[in-house]
């Protein structure tokens, strides 16, 4: 590894599932089901979008290392919730692809080359795609969305009705946790 | 394909990845690495090529049911094999990434529609690529890597008697 920044996003991406296990503890089945609103997005579709995007991400970041300037489509991420029946389907299966792309994915990250560091390809949506930017994006992706469940988890209780009888200023959001 | 057909290829699916883990069981350290001939893959290499190739096929899957007529990209496995030093790497987050990916994906089959099982895309080598083709292909794929698998620890057990 020629350049700290590098070495420090790897261990970023790596970090990412631990982060979001964390966001994750002590969650409830009413928590995972959850949305503010008709069209957000609940914690299971949170959980489903990871799985998707970094099943995506490890073939890309391989298809990246292994064929000239290859065409990546662009992943519709709305499109993949409601065709694939995110609502509907559970975790854990998901939970492990996460884990289970992410350390594969490691393993070749910690043995980039020089050279690899050179490869590049074409996004369809967004254009020149440099290994780099693979890197800077899902270094931070497993990490924002650990962030959105803990959000949505502060706001159910925010949007959680008030208890019949709250004992004392605090109980609202002691009954609520 | 007939609903019977496709369920009874799902099944074998599901089943792939504890017929791996039999093929598998009691394995020395020293089999793993074992080369059969020159350019033939270890059992070690036949684990990581599992690991790749069926979260390939999970994505190819996904983007068979979201995208019109994607592209399928063909890859070199045996490129895959030498440039992602599958020979050096440990072979437990391989076998997780392979078990995981199965069962995600398993979670899709089931629900398929029949208008599902119809769509396709173009594979970049072989052309024409239908969700039923890709069943056809993926369903006894983890079962002819268990043979290989098998072949290659009584080969070596036949080395080194």
């Amino acid at each position: 590894m020629s350049d700290g920044g590098q070495a420090e996003l790897i261990g970023r991406y790596r970090a990412g599932y631990g982060a979001l296990l964390a966001a994750l503890e002590g969650l409830t089945p009413a928590e995972l089901d959850w949305r503010p609103n008709a069209e957000a997005w609940s914690v299971r579709d949170v959980v489903h979008h990871l799985e998707d995007a970094e099943l995506t991400g490890a073939v890309r970041l391989r298809r990246l290392l292994t064929e000239d300037a290859p065409f990546l489509p662009a992943f519709d991420e709305e499109v993949y919730r409601r065709r694939l029946a995110y609502a509907a389907r559970p975790i854990e299966p998901a939970l492990d692809a996460i884990r289970a792309a992410h350390g594969t994915t490691a393993e070749l990250l910690d043995r980039l080359t020089a050279d690899d560091w050179t490869r590049t390809g074409t996004h369809s949506e967004e254009g020149p795609y440099p290994l780099a930017r693979w890197l800077a994006f899902h270094a931070a992706h497993t990490h924002e969305h650990a962030a959105q469940i803990r959000q949505l988890r502060l706001a159910r209780i925010g949007a959680a009705p008030p208890p019949a009888a709250p004992s004392s200023a605090h109980g609202t959001v002691a009954a609520a946790r | 394909m007939t609903p019977a057909e496709r369920k009874s290829l799902i099944a074998t699916y599901k089943a792939g990845y504890d017929e791996v883990v039999r093929a598998l069981a009691g394995i020395a350290p020293d089999e793993r690495d074992w080369r059969p001939a020159p350019g033939e893959w270890s059992v070690r290499e036949v684990v990581h090529h599992l690991a790749d190739s069926e979260t390939i096929a999970g994505i190819r899957l996904r983007r068979l049911l979201i995208e019109e007529n994607p592209v399928i990209q063909g890859y070199d496995e045996a490129d895959y094999a030498r440039r992602f030093r599958y020979q050096e790497r440990p072979w437990e987050p391989a076998l997780r990434a392979f078990e995981a990916a199965r069962a995600t994906t398993a979670q899709l089959l089931e629900s398929m529609t029949d208008a599902e099982w119809r769509r396709a895309g173009t594979h970049s080598e072989s052309g024409a690529y239908s969700a039923e083709g890709w069943l056809r292909i993926y369903a006894e794929h983890a079962h002819i890597h268990a043979d290989q698998i098998r072949k290659n620890r009584a080969g070596w057990a036949a080395r080194s008697r």
